[in-house]
Order: structure tokens, then C-alpha cells, then sequence
């Protein structure tokens, strides 16, 4: 490993800065540009090698001994299927580019997992439509990926998998790292809260987009910040997904500083909402983005016990971005009643 | 509170710093401008930059740029001062950082990268890595050599047996 490195670190100071006097200078009048990529810091290229699709990040590996291994370093990894799918309407997937789409990952992840330069972000994005990969398949790759001990993990399906249920408590016990995690589509086993909540003590930010679980309870100790995106079709028939809070048991939320919800259904929201007001000491900002809360369903900013127990001093500002102001007329007839309680808030309402 | 005396002072008492390029050019900043650079913050906090502060491995033009970008950035302490002319709006912000990043080219890109390298201003790092990154983006390693003047060392054979030994990020 030393050896190859000061091969390259020579390789760069010989051939990069003072080879335009070569033979290149002569063919053509202007001076030929230095190539002043090859030529920053290796902490700079991974920072730029960072925002690279996977598979384009290993491809750097021939353009000069200067790139030779660079990749094997780079602190974030990003395997996306979409590097392996023609592009067409439907992303059918070809049988091929199936097989490459694994043969890549399982590569890439043995490489990078053997490097002993630390993994910081590990990203991983399905967009197999037709469902031909295997659930082993991508419990393996989650695997690998988190045996290198991420700080950062995003799951990302492009279409509902209903198929693939993401157990974390059966893809070992790397997670602990974690302090970022994001997921899309995802359909989360029952126990996913409980275990992040004993598992990952050190995760600070929880993105659930379109995912579905069954909330029992949300309680975690170091968690700031929590994303839920709910579902992105309203038509109950066809709801693909649903977050459920009627159950919930809640705990204070003693870190948390901002707060979205998305698309959550209002029956849904009831409870949620009240717990939320009374137990997030230090919330800060609140948005809420296309929610419907029917008439009546905020029934509880009528008890003036309820209003009292509301306990969000810190809360600055409230965004309600809204697509008819019937759903959301409760929500504001609701904040104007506990104002009392959020001395800081300002409201802004967002027509969209 | 007492400045010293080689530094000049707003009307709204935020203390000035003067920032000196390579080829001398002096820059005279906020220190809530200045302090964006993790470097200068920390010098002010030291307490050394009475005497200005020497960059001498940053060019005017390039340092003309950052002094823009941080002045541009320079959010809520700069506008302590003066509250009606507070800090420019996200909106603003956006465009200005897009139409800086979409003017840089090779070889003022690069150069900007190293002086918010060396000053350490990490929100114009990455906004100048990830315009790297996207001229990279979509390219085939031949495209990228022609794209950013990359010389190809390796002889025929080598580059062969890279591309074997990673053909599964290969095309056939």
C-alpha cells in the first residue's frame, strides 16, 4: 500500500505540472492545459469522487496511474441500478443488465469493504420494476455495506417492493454507527423502531419517505431530527402505504428541533399532532406539507386541559404548505387557540 | 472593546479585517464576512489579525471571488449592524451561487477550489467540487481525460489489464 502510494505521488509531481513543455507544446500554438484535477490533494478527489455514481467512480480507475486506486478511498459509496439500466419509459431491465447490476455490486462492496479507509456515507438505490432481484440479493448488499460501519445509510426503492420487508435485526449489528439514516419505499418489519431505538443510540436523523411500518412507539434518545413523508397517493383504495399513529405510545421528544410531516392522513394525525405540541420541549420548526385534517379531527383544541399541557416554547415558525385550505383550517383554528403556549410561533401559509 | 488601532471599524461597530492576496491586493472585509474561513476565524479568535492577514498562495482575482461569495453569505451577524439591509434572501443566495458556479471554468475552478481548500470554507468547497463532480458526471473515462486535459500514462497493456481487473464496472 505505501509503495503504490509514493509510486503515485511522484508520478503526479513528475508528469502533470511541467509536461506541457514536452512534445504536446509544440503541435499546437497555444500551450496545452495543465490538467490541475489530476493535480489537488487526494482529499479533494474523494470529496469529488464522493458525488459519483458508483459504478462511474470505479471507472476514474483508468484515466492515469494518478487515479489508479483513488476510488478505493473515497468515503462515500453509491450503488445505484440506474447506472445499469437502459434508459427506457419503463426501466424494464434487461436480463443482462441485471447480471451487472449484481456482479458490480457484490465487486464493489468486496473492494471497498477490504479498504481500510473508513466508509462514510453508503448509498444504495433499487429501481428494479419488475421485482427480478432477489430479496437475498439486497439484504446481502445492506449487509456488506454496513459491515463497514457507515455514519450515513440511505435505502432507496423506486417502486413499492411489497415483496421486501427490510428486517435490520437480521443484517447484523453494524448499524451502531449510524447517525443519518434514510429510507424510501421501504416496508419496515414491526420491530424496526424498537430495534433502531436500542441499535443505532447514536442516530440523530430519520427519514421515512413512502416507507410503511406499524409505529408502536417512538421513543429514542438521541434522535433531532424525524422525517415522514407519507404516502404519495391520496385514494385510500389505492394507498400503497400508511403510517399509523393511532397506537402510538409517546415519549418526549427532547431533541427534536424541526419536524416535517408530508401527506399525512388526518385520522391518523390527531393524536400525533397533540403529542407531538406536548411533549417537544425544544421543536423549533414545524412543517407541514399537504396533510388533510378533516373538521373535527383537532376535536382536542377544545379541552382546556389538553391546551395546557401544550409545551413547545421553543417553536419559531410553522410552515402548512396546503393545496385547499378546508384541510387545513383545523390545523390554524388549532394553532390560534394554543398560541398562548408558543410565544415564539409565527404561522406562514403556503398555497400550492 | 478597545480595536486596535490599525483596524478600522464599521458604523455598526463590527470590527474590519484586512485580507492581503498573493500579488498584495488588500481586501477589507467584515468580521463576520471574514469568518466564514475556518482559518480566519480561528486567527481572529487568537487574536492575529492585527496586522492583516497574508494569503500567499491566493491570487487577487481568486480572493476577489471568495470576498464576493462570503460577502454574498455572510447571513444574520453581518447584518447585526444594520437591519434593513440585512442578509440577502435564500432566493438570491440560489441565483448567486448557480451563476457563480456555471461561469467557472478550468483553470479558475480549480484555483477556487484550492483557496476554500486553504481558507476552509467548506459550503464553497463543495458547491465548487460538486461542479467538478457534474462536468464528470455522464463522461466515459476518455471523455473525462479530454474534458480536464488528463494525461494518460499507462501504456495499452496496463490500462488492458485495469479494465479487466474491474470489468464489472466496465462496458463489454
Amino acid at each position: 500500500m505505501a509503495s503504490s502510494f509514493r509510486k503515485r505521488k511522484t508520478g503526479w509531481l513528475i508528469l502533470h505540472p511541467w509536461r506541457p513543455r514536452g512534445r504536446g507544446a509544440v503541435q499546437t500554438p497555444s500551450p496545452p492545459a495543465t490538467d490541475r484535477l489530476s493535480a489537488l490533494p487526494d482529499a479533494l478527489l474523494h470529496t469529488i469522487l464522493s458525488s459519483l455514481k458508483g459504478r462511474q467512480m470505479v471507472q476514474t480507475s483508468v484515466l492515469s496511474k494518478r487515479w489508479r486506486h483513488l476510488w478505493r478511498s473515497v468515503p462515500c459509496l453509491d450503488i445505484d441500478q440506474r447506472e445499469f439500466a437502459a434508459a427506457s419509459e419503463n426501466w424494464a431491465i434487461s436480463r443482462s443488465d441485471l447480471e451487472k447490476f449484481e456482479d458490480f455490486a457484490d465487486n464493489v462492496l468486496a473492494y471497498r469493504c477490504g479498504s481500510p479507509a473508513k466508509l462514510d456515507t453508503f448509498r444504495l438505490r433499487i429501481c428494479d420494476r419488475y421485482h427480478s432481484l432477489r430479496s437475498s440479493d439486497t439484504d446481502r448488499w445492506i449487509r456488506r455495506g454496513l459491515k463497514c460501519s457507515p455514519r450515513e445509510f440511505h435505502l432507496h426503492f423506486d417502486y413499492r417492493y411489497d415483496s421486501y420487508l427490510l428486517e435490520m435485526h437480521k443484517l447484523g449489528s453494524n448499524y451502531g454507527c449510524l447517525t443519518k439514516l434514510h429510507l424510501t419505499n421501504v416496508s419496515l418489519h414491526e420491530c424496526f423502531m424498537e430495534h433502531i431505538t436500542t441499535v443505532c443510540t447514536l442516530l440523530e436523523v430519520l427519514e421515512l419517505n413512502r416507507c410503511s411500518l406499524y409505529l408502536q412507539e417512538i421513543t429514542h434518545p438521541k434522535l433531532k431530527n424525524l422525517v415522514l413523508h407519507g404516502p404519495a397517493v391520496y385514494d385510500e383504495d389505492e394507498l400503497p402505504v400508511r403510517l399509523e399513529f393511532n397506537q402510538v405510545e409517546f415519549h418526549a421528544f427532547k431533541n427534536l428541533r424541526t419536524l416535517l410531516l408530508d401527506r399525512c392522513r388526518p385520522s391518523y394525525n390527531n393524536e400525533l399532532l397533540r403529542h407531538l405540541l406536548q411533549n417537544s420541549p425544544n421543536l423549533e420548526k414545524l412543517t407541514v406539507h399537504c396533510c388533510k385534517f378533516s373538521k373535527g379531527s383537532l376535536e382536542w383544541r377544545k379541552s382546556s386541559q389538553h391546551k395546557n399541557q401544550v409545551n413547545c416554547r421553543k417553536l419559531k415558525s410553522t410552515e402548512i404548505i396546503y393545496k385547499d385550505i378546508d384541510d387545513v383550517r383545523e390545523l390554524v383554528d388549532l394553532l390560534l387557540d394554543v398560541s398562548g403556549h408558543l410565544p415564539k410561533n409565527t404561522i406562514a401559509l403556503t398555497k400550492i | 472593546m478597545a480595536a486596535a488601532a490599525a483596524e478600522a471599524t464599521t458604523d455598526g461597530g463590527g470590527k474590519m479585517i484586512i485580507l492581503i492576496s498573493a500579488d498584495g491586493k488588500r481586501f477589507e472585509v467584515t468580521e463576520a464576512v471574514a469568518s466564514q474561513s475556518q482559518l480566519i476565524s480561528n486567527m481572529i479568535e487568537d487574536d492575529c489579525t492585527e496586522n492583516g492577514v497574508r494569503l500567499p498562495n491566493v491570487d487577487g482575482d481568486i480572493l476577489t471571488m471568495v470576498v464576493d461569495y462570503c460577502n454574498m453569505h455572510a447571513g444574520d451577524a453581518a447584518a447585526a449592524g444594520d437591519t434593513m439591509k440585512a442578509s440577502s434572501t435564500e432566493e438570491e443566495l440560489k441565483k448567486f451561487d448557480a451563476e457563480l458556479v456555471q461561469a467557472l471554468e478550468n483553470p479558475v475552478l480549480f484555483k477556487l477550489i484550492l483557496a476554500a481548500n486553504f481558507l476552509n470554507i467548506k459550503s464553497l468547497l463543495d458547491m465548487t467540487c460538486q461542479r467538478v463532480a457534474d462536468m464528470m458526471s455522464g463522461k466515459t473515462p476518455e471523455q473525462m481525460r479530454e474534458t480536464f486535459s488528463i494525461e494518460n500514462d499507462f501504456t495499452p497493456e496496463e490500462e488492458a489489464a485495469i479494465r479487466q481487473e474491474n470489468a464489472w464496472a466496465f462496458d463489454d
